[in-house]
């Protein structure tokens, strides 16, 4: 927004700065070709000159032979008329006798008056200049004109991105609002409202996402729940119809597990929920990942799977919230040692400015197709149609990913040959040993 | 011998004079000869008196140039003044003329002028700062 009423300021300053300026020189260049004086600077050099002959003139050893000649050479023309002769009305005639002086205009052209008291006299001068209708008044209005027009002119040239910007993102809210969740506005970088047009994507991803969590939620509520309660009536049914104390015993131990089932899906869609970046506030604290890995992967060591731990040789130091960073590494290892035969390797690799926690197993592996669905919610790979599980492990460890700066990349084992799950910090801190 | 020359010097200076106003220059003036208003396109009022000599013979009128209106008429030298309510917006002429001919004798104008007022914008070209 600053970037926009800086950029506004600006330009009015400058187009009103350069056009009067351009037009200013323009104009003057133009009037500086007519030498000729005008009209204005000619009665005011007849003024001066005027008041210095009546003050000569007024005396009785002036006589008829100066105006004569100064007639003969001069096109502005003297004359002498007796005051009594200059009848004027009476408001000027106050006026004239006070000032002593008056300039008359008519058809023929301006004419300067100059009472004589001493001689009882008034000096007429009377010249062909006429008050100018010239063009220069009207030149004058064209290049006000020109001004205006041209201050118009480069403000709409400034504002009519601005206005087809604004026009785009009132078009993509619209169809937004619709229903139409994919609309995204195109970025540019020399737009005037780019933060807006970037909060309004990021704005319309997390509605889509919410959405879409949405869907798959209530999808998948009515889909896994629906298994365990037709289990359930169809088991009710059986017990009701029963008698025999042992096999009653089964059937309730059947329903315990069916509800067993439920409340784990519940729980686990729960926690899938909580997992918005809007309820949670992360504990941010250095992570020392070679020790920190090490400590984690004590606990989660099984006969069926071993896991062995490949450690970097200098300190590696992420932040992180221990916390969500567990969850995170614990799916993985869940997954791995799941879809594993008998070997899981963790290895902690730093690449030029990032650091990557690989961990591999010996399984039948991930297709890079596959690589995409499998971290939506609810979504199981080719390879665990008869293992439990809802689906929301990798789900949870890609969200979480995303807004703790430890994203979630699916590939293959170079050494094991299954599937390597890794998690990427982008910043860190490293030293050596 | 000195008077005497000085006489005819004297005669000879004079003697073209009156041919010359017989002929053409017939002295005819209108006093005051400017009307004064105060500004532009205002009707000016002003008691003019038209003053002026003819010869003896013909009959003459004195009338306003553009529209032919007659003021006054007359026979030989019967009037040699006329006063008049000069009333109007524009320079206007006034002819003495004889009768039967086209042509006027004399001309003169009763200028119409107001009071000069300096434009107000200055008109030394265009200026913003």
């Amino acid at each position: 927004m600053k970037k926009l009423i800086a950029s506004l300021v600006l330009v009015v300053l400058a187009s009103i700065a350069s056009l009067g300026w351009s037009i200013s020189e323009f104009a003057n260049l133009q009037s500086s070709d007519t030498q000729e004086l005008t009209t204005v600077e000619h009665l005011r050099a007849l003024k001066l000159i005027g008041a210095a002959l009546a003050k000569s003139l007024d005396n009785d050893q002036a006589d008829g032979s100066f105006i004569d000649s100064w007639n003969l050479s001069n096109s502005e023309k003297l004359s002498l008329i007796a005051e009594t002769e200059f009848i004027l009305p009476s408001s000027l005639q106050s006026q004239f006798n006070t000032e002593a002086s008056l300039l008359l205009e008519s058809a023929e052209g301006i004419s300067l008056h100059y009472r004589l008291p001493n001689t009882g006299q008034v000096l007429n001068i009377s010249t062909k200049l006429v008050t100018s209708t010239d063009d220069s008044l009207s030149l004058n209005k064209l290049y006000t004109m020109i001004f205006y027009v041209g201050v118009v002119a480069i403000l709409f040239l400034w504002v009519s991105p601005l206005i087809r910007q604004l026009l785009n993102l009132s078009q993509t809210a619209k169809a937004f609002g619709m229903g139409e969740l994919g609309q995204r506005i195109k970025l540019n970088k020399t737009s005037y409202i780019g933060s807006i047009e970037t909060e309004f994507n990021r704005m319309a991803d997390r509605i889509q996402q919410l959405v879409d969590d949405n869907k798959l939620l209530s999808r998948a509520v009515s889909h896994d729940l629906k298994t365990p309660i037709a289990r359930l009536r169809f088991g009710i049914e059986v017990l009701e119809e029963n008698q025999n104390e042992q096999l009653r015993e089964k059937y309730f131990q059947r329903l315990n597990r069916d509800l067993d089932t439920m409340e784990e899906l519940v729980m686990t869609l729960l926690s899938y929920a909580r997992l918005d970046q809007a309820n949670i506030q992360p504990e941010i604290q250095p992570i020392e990942l070679n020790a920190w890995l090490e400590q984690k992967l004590a606990k989660h060591n099984s006969a069926a799977c071993s896991v062995s731990f490949v450690p970097l040789p200098q300190s590696v130091i992420v932040n992180s919230d221990p916390k969500y960073l567990s969850m995170q590494v614990s799916n993985l290892l869940n997954n791995a040692q799941g879809f594993g035969q008998s070997k899981v390797q963790v290895l902690l690799v730093v690449e030029a400015d990032q650091v990557w926690i690989h961990i591999d197993d010996d399984g039948p592996g991930i297709d890079a197709e596959e690589a995409e669905q499998i971290i939506k919610p609810f979504v199981r790979g080719k390879q665990s149609r008869d293992n439990s599980g809802h689906g929301m492990g990798l789900a949870i460890v890609s969200r979480i990913g995303l807004w703790m700066g430890s994203t979630l990349a699916i590939g293959h084992a170079p050494t094991l040959g299954g599937a390597r799950m890794s998690l990427r910090f982008t910043s860190f801190k490293g030293s050596e040993k | 011998m000195d008077k005497l020359s000085l006489w005819l010097l004297l005669l000879c200076l004079i003697t073209p004079l009156p041919a010359l106003s017989q002929d053409s220059s017939i002295v005819f003036t209108a006093t005051p000869e400017r009307c004064v208003a105060l500004h532009k396109g205002q009707t000016c009022y002003q008691d003019v008196l038209f003053q002026w000599q003819t010869p003896q013979v013909g009959s003459y009128c004195l009338v306003m140039s553009q529209s032919l209106h007659q003021l006054a008429c007359w026979n030989g030298q019967a009037v040699q003044k006329y006063q008049y309510s000069f009333e109007g917006d524009s320079t206007t002429t006034f002819s003495l003329i004889r009768n039967d001919e086209a042509e006027p004798l004399a001309e003169v104008k009763v200028v119409v002028t107001w009071v000069y007022k300096a434009p107000k914008q200055s008109q030394s070209g265009w200026r913003l700062f």
